[in-house]
């Protein structure tokens, strides 16, 4: 049977990166005694994969992972099993049984939604700077990592930018082949020095079928 | 009340290399208000987190002290560099990992020392937390400063900057400590902490330093505390508290497995090893309560890996059973047992294909030195012929990576020991044929209070760095060889630390106003901070780590016990001399250490 897990992530933990938190959910099912399956080989895993990877720092208010069991599982037990034996900060949403031979998480979602809050509400230029931006064609940016420079188009990952009372609102296109970060929006934006004071969370993550958007 | 400030760490999170060190919240954090005990302790370990984590002992104390209704214990780590910076730059205090509050607010700050090197980031934590750095100029007002672990065996160069140290096990005299604070209020007044700080020189095993004096060499009490400070120790391990729902980290961790304890103290009286001195008594467990421990640590954390872990572990006196019934009981749930090191013999390559069985890893063995001679005059009883066998039983049992760990500086040592290092290797490798890869770690003697060697100088880096490369280039023409050795700089500061006085806490504190930090790391360390230190202080570094001292003379650690007697170790030390052995005692007579579990001659 395999499952998919509907989780949030607030406060500190969201500072775990995405090889944490792998560890975090394979530690936390062999605590609960769920009678999860094992990979084959010389190093063997339960079996479990994740989501697309969020940004460190970032919150996750609607999160996934698939596991597989290898006996049945009564759902509404998984989600009490695994609630008992998560740390603070991480609370499992809901769980859906979903057919086995089902794409990986990371292939199917091409959407996340940010939301960013400013602790001294959003800056006066953001709704002139979204504008600006939405106009272009391109919005080259260099990203700097330890590996070398590269060049990536921050237009071209960007569904839509709302700018409401609370916060900005981020749709940004994700897959395996690449995304974007929110805080590399934030820096062409010019808020590069309030970023640290600043709070993200990923609000969703969505599948496109046709036009249609819905959750994985 | 106390007022507590609580330090938003969020905003540095963003920011630092690697937050997993400072988010807290791990699994099994005892749901406790920590904000409401009577007595609230900050246990600081002076190193980055994936070490302190890594350490038992601290995960002991912890639970220990949480179990307790009245008191409560958080944690502390050296922050990394970058943490660090960021802390300073934007003038705000060190913080717990439980409720992120300011270290410098809590009643008492803890420390573990468990390394010489780590001194540099005591005085870190204790800057970052806004405490003065020395006992002397702290009042009722800031935390009370205390420590212990195995470098405070020699207290003096730590001495200035304790309100206390502890010498020996803290399970029991934490408890009696943080209850005579709750009775005695010292955060009242001056005159609160002062007749606190007296009372608890009082108690077995507490080392007030403001309360001693040297004089010619010799730490003297003053007023009525004890002449000699006797270590604590306890005496059943099985009615030990032990962390049964280990804290699971969310970062990796130098050892990121679940571990049970099989004994205390190893007896086989290496005469360069300070834990083969200070851990006696041997107390063991009963298999029964390790195999409970075992079922409640894997349950409770997730672990798929189980460390046996002890001094020499393999001594155990059930290993055979105790390995039988884990691996028998988890073996098919994917979980493995991991051995630190091998002991040479037949019966330890058994039992370590028997552990290896769900994943196979590398074997470590460890001859310390290269020649017989030398082996006897450390204290080292294995036979070249043992060393051999065992290598190439392990070789034939499919593990064909083998680590051994040697050392040289060692007192007594002759050039031909080092050929025998050479020669032991070339014989390793022409028993077991071809395909064995060995691993050769060449550590640097450190000389060590309370050993027999404790009155033998470190060798002259000159020439110790000489061996090294010697050893080096003939490695290079060796095929399936890999020698490393560690920077003797490094070993060079250990021993200046472990053999101190109180003078060498000068050096220190300079060292650290220099800016030196996280001097075990290699990337961290910088050796040209320790030597302008040096200059500045005037402090004749070399001469505390290489002077020979006569058994006759006052050592600078006189007035600690860690019950085996000077007696003991200056016969040690003259065998050693003379290159003679003493036996094993806990296979053998019993050698009249001191510790007195046994009486002299008594076989066990
Ligand atoms: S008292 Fe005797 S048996 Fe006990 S540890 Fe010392 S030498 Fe060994």
């Amino acid at each position: 049977m395999k499952f998919r897990i509907n989780y949030e992530v607030k406060g500190t933990l969201a500072f775990l990166s995405h090889l944490e938190m792998m560890r975090l959910w394979q530690r936390a099912i062999l605590r609960s005694g769920l009678p999860v399956a094992w990979s084959n080989g010389f190093n063997p895993r339960p079996k479990l994969s994740l989501g697309p990877a969020r940004g460190v720092g970032i919150e996750g208010c609607s999160e996934y992972f698939d596991v597989e069991c290898k006996a049945k599982v009564d759902p509404e037990e998984l989600v009490k099993k695994l609630n008992d034996i998560l740390p603070e900060g991480i609370f499992i949403l809901a769980v859906r049984e979903i057919p086995q031979s089902g794409k990986m998480l990371e292939a199917i979602i091409d959407e996340a939604v940010y939301k960013v809050t400013f602790p001294q509400g959003v800056p006066a230029d953001a709704k002139e700077k979204a504008a600006a931006f939405l106009k272009e064609k391109t919005a080259p940016f260099i990203r700097k990592s330890p590996k070398g420079s590269k060049e990536v188009d921050l237009r071209a990952f960007v569904n839509g930018i709302e700018i409401k009372e609370d916060g900005i609102y981020l749709s940004l296109k994700t897959s395996p082949a690449g995304s974007i970060r929110v805080t590399e929006l934030l820096t062409v934006f010019g808020y590069w020095d309030i970023i640290k004071d600043i709070r993200i969370q990923r609000l969703g993550l969505f599948v496109t079928v046709g036009t249609k958007r819905f959750t994985p | 009340m106390k007022q507590y400030h609580h330090i938003p760490v969020e905003r540095f999170l963003n920011r630092v290399q690697r937050p997993g060190r400072y988010v807290g919240r791990e699994w099994n954090i005892p749901q406790k208000n920590f904000e409401n005990a009577d007595v609230q302790m900050v246990m600081a370990f002076p190193d980055l987190y994936e070490v302190g984590m890594s350490h038992l002992g601290l995960r002991i104390l912890y639970e220990v002290v949480n179990q307790a209704a009245d008191f409560a214990m958080e944690r502390v780590m050296a922050p990394g560099p970058d943490l660090e910076a960021l802390l300073r730059a934007e003038d705000t205090p060190l913080f717990s990992l439980e409720t992120n509050r300011a270290v410098g607010d809590f009643d008492i700050l803890g420390f573990s020392i468990q390394y010489e090197l780590s001194a540099t980031n005591i005085l870190n934590i204790l800057d970052l937390s806004g405490l003065p750095l020395r006992a002397a100029q702290r009042d009722h007002t800031h935390a009370i400063v205390i420590g212990g672990g195995p470098c405070v065996y020699n207290p003096e160069p730590f001495a200035p900057f304790f309100d206390v140290l502890l010498i020996g096990e803290g399970e029991e005299a934490i408890l009696e400590f943080l209850a005579l604070y709750k009775e005695m209020r010292p955060g009242e007044s001056d005159v609160h902490r002062a007749a606190f700080l007296e009372a608890v020189a009082k108690i077995q095993g507490f080392y007030v330093p403001a309360l001693y004096r040297e004089e010619n060499g010799a730490v003297v009490a003053l007023k009525d505390a004890p002449a000699v400070v006797k270590k604590r120790y306890i005496k059943d391990l099985n009615q030990a508290v032990f962390p049964q729902k280990p804290l699971v980290p969310h970062t990796s961790i130098i050892h990121d497995r679940g571990v049970l304890e099989l004994f205390r103290g190893c007896l086989r009286g290496c005469r360069f090893c300070q834990a083969g001195m200070i851990y006696r008594p041997r107390r063991e467990k009963t298999v029964d309560t390790l195999v409970c421990d075992a079922a409640a640590v894997i349950q409770n954390s997730g672990y798929d890996e189980l460390g046996l872990l002890s001094l020499s572990t393999l001594d155990y006196s059930h290993i055979d059973t105790l390995v039988h019934t884990l691996t028998e009981q988890y073996s098919d749930q994917g979980i493995s047992l991991s051995l630190p090191s091998l002991r040479m013999d037949a019966f330890s390559v058994e039992l370590a294909k028997e552990v290896q069985k769900v994943r196979k890893g590398t074997l470590t063995l460890a001859p310390e030195a290269g020649s017989q001679r030398l082996r006897n005059v450390i204290n080292k009883n294995i036979s070249e012929t043992d060393i051999i066998d065992t290598a190439v039983a392990a070789f034939r049992n499919g593990f064909h990576s083998l680590k051994f760990y040697l050392m040289i500086g060692l007192p007594f040592e002759e050039k031909e020991d080092i050929e025998g290092i050479k020669d032991l290797i070339t014989k390793v490798k022409r028993a077991a044929g071809k395909g064995l890869n060995l691993s050769i770690s060449i550590g640097t003697f450190v000389p060590k209070a309370q050993t027999p060697f404790q009155y033998c100088g470190q060798e002259m880096g000159e020439t110790v760095e000489a061996k090294q490369r010697d050893l080096k280039s003939w490695a290079k023409t060796q095929k399936g060889v890999r020698l490393s050795y560690h920077d003797f700089k490094t070993s060079f500061l250990e021993a200046v630390i472990a053999r101190g006085d109180r003078h060498v806490a000068d050096l220190i504190e300079r060292a650290f106003y220099l800016g030196a930090r996280l001097d075990g790391w290699s990337e961290y360390f910088r050796y040209d901070l320790w030597l302008h230190a040096i200059e500045e202080t005037g402090i004749d570094a070399k001469k505390y780590a290489t002077r020979w001292l006569s058994p006759d003379q006052n050592l600078p650690w006189d007035h600690i016990s860690c019950g085996v007697s000077k007696a003991f170790l200056q016969k040690e030390y003259e065998k050693a001399a003379a290159a003679l052995t003493t036996p094993h005692c806990a296979e053998d007579a019993c050698a009249a250490c001191g510790i007195g579990c046994r009486k002299a001659g008594e076989k066990p």
